[in-house]
């Protein structure tokens, strides 16, 4: 059931829409009255059977679904999956994984949903946009622009987007083959093209239902949901900055952790 | 209507009405009709050189010593902008990075070119509670609409971060008064006034404007990956 538009235009009108010419158009409004209000913040929700995160592994490798996302691995990248973990599981305790978190701030998609951050939802015709609160941006472009021919290739990609009814449908390609997927350090390949159908369920949750079709590194696409609930407690994303209050640097390919006081955290 | 209409009807109208109501809702448009279109990216016009063209902030006696020496010291140091990688408030408006502007009824948004994001709340809420608040980059931003004109309150900002190359700074109390309007289809227009008494001798005042791009593709890389790495939309 669609509803009118031309009441809402005119309600517009009424209220000053065309009193003044650098306000919202009639058209730009009446695309507003076609879309869903989803303001506000959002967390990860408590994960459910058949989620992807859950519980984290154990031994060095923590807070990472590493192999509970059951990537559908061709061998040669299974391969290299296990051999990274067998590098990893033989550093020292001063040494961590080149995490893209740390190394160059990088969360990125979709391994951002698959984390703990919060955040806020921006819907207007042209575009979706999703702030993270670590200082990550997504822009989901639908305005009906194209994806550039050959993008460079970046932590959150380039995405593009439609509505099917309340459903926002986005593509996301052009992704940094070098960012990790999981905390197990898994990855996708240049290739990788996800697509998503974010939608809400009810005033307090969304869920985002992701899609990974890698034809390079998978034997067949990777799907699953994520559920996200609405931030209550307060109206304010506070954002992050990774740079600041920086204590690692890299030794070797890996990340060693700089500690201002010997005695501080330090096993060795 | 026969019942069985009238039943289908109301079976039809249950089942819309959780949908529906996810709907911007007539309230939210109302509002949305009464604010400016500033969809765009924008890039700021004149020197980058200092935040305010005209020159250094009014320090009083004992910040002007303190900021001559800062002077002197600054070429040979690392400027905070690249250090932690973050422009902050108010560097960012006169920065050489584009931002795209969302204003939506609880808030506006200003996104810039490398991961640094200003959220302005206009849905009434006060300043973060003060025992929860502590000096960030891009502080606390509450605002509120007269007409096309958005009034932007900003409190405990980052006081060490430098304002520009010369490493002028404030102080963590410095409290930030903007008015940001489109002067026309291609300009957005912000006259700040910084209130600092700890650091300046009268309110510092100045107006930055910013003009349209081209519709680019924001990307969200971090600054470590260089600026302006935006790619032009193709068609």
């Amino acid at each position: 059931m669609r509803r009118p538009i031309a009441p809402l235009v005119a309600l517009a009108v009424l209220f000053g829409a065309s009193a003044h010419a650098q306000t919202n158009s009639p058209a730009r409004l009446a695309a507003f009255a076609k879309l869903p209000d989803w303001s506000g913040i959002w967390e990860m929700g408590r994960p459910g059977p058949g989620q992807v995160f859950q519980a984290p592994k154990a031994g060095k490798l923590t807070g990472g679904p590493g192999r509970d996302l059951n990537l559908p691995y061709k061998p040669a990248w299974e391969a290299r999956y296990d051999a990274r973990q067998k590098e990893y599981a033989a550093l020292p305790d001063t040494l961590t994984p080149p995490d893209p978190t740390i190394t160059v701030c990088s969360w990125g998609f979709p391994r951002m949903e698959l984390g703990p951050a919060n955040f806020e939802f921006t819907i207007t015709p042209e575009e979706t946009m999703i702030v993270f609160d670590p200082s990550e941006i997504r822009h989901i472009y639908t305005d009906g622009r194209p994806h550039p021919p050959n993008p460079t290739p970046t932590p959150q990609g380039h995405s593009i987007g439609h509505w099917e009814g309340q459903t926002l449908v986005a593509d996301t390609v052009g992704l940094d083959p070098d960012l990790w997927l999981t905390a197990s350090g898994a990855q996708l390949s240049p290739k990788a093209d996800i697509t998503e159908r974010w939608s809400m369920q009810d005033q307090n949750h969304i869920s985002d239902q992701v899609t990974i079709v890698d034809p390079i590194a998978f034997t067949k696409p990777l799907t699953f949901t994520r559920k996200f609930r609405r931030v209550t407690d307060t109206k304010h994303q506070i954002m992050q900055n990774c740079f600041e209050n920086d204590r690692e640097q890299m030794k070797g390919g890996y990340i060693e952790t700089i500690y201002s006081d010997p005695s501080e955290g330090s096993s060795q | 209507m026969t019942p069985l209409r009238k039943s289908l009807a109301a079976a039809l109208l249950a089942a819309t009405l959780p949908a529906q109501a996810a709907l911007n809702s007539p309230q939210r448009l109302a509002s949305l009709a009464q604010l400016p279109d500033w969809t765009g990216i924008w890039q700021v016009e004149g020197s980058t050189a200092t935040l305010d063209p005209n020159g250094p902030p009014p320090y009083n006696a004992a910040w002007a010593i303190k900021y001559a020496k800062a002077k002197a010291e600054a070429p040979r140091l690392l400027d905070t902008y690249d250090r932690y990688c973050a422009a902050g408030v108010p560097r960012l408006m006169g920065s050489p990075e584009y931002f795209e502007a969302m204003v939506t009824p609880e808030e506006t948004t200003m996104v810039f070119s490398q991961r640094e994001v200003r959220h302005i709340y206009t849905d009434g809420s006060p300043h973060t509670e003060a025992d929860e608040l502590w000096p960030m980059y891009w502080g606390d931003s509450i605002g509120h609409w007269k007409g096309d004109t958005l009034t932007i309150d900003t409190i405990s900002i980052l006081g060490k971060e430098w304002l520009d190359p010369t490493a002028a700074t404030l102080t963590d109390k410095a409290h930030i008064i903007e008015r940001v309007r489109m002067t026309d289809h291609d300009h957005l227009q912000d006259q700040i006034t910084v209130i600092d008494p700890d650091a300046l001798t009268k309110p510092w005042s100045f107006t930055r404007t910013y003009r349209r791009s081209a519709r680019i593709n924001m990307t969200d890389s971090p600054c470590s990956w260089g600026i302006g790495t935006a790619t032009k939309v193709t068609r």
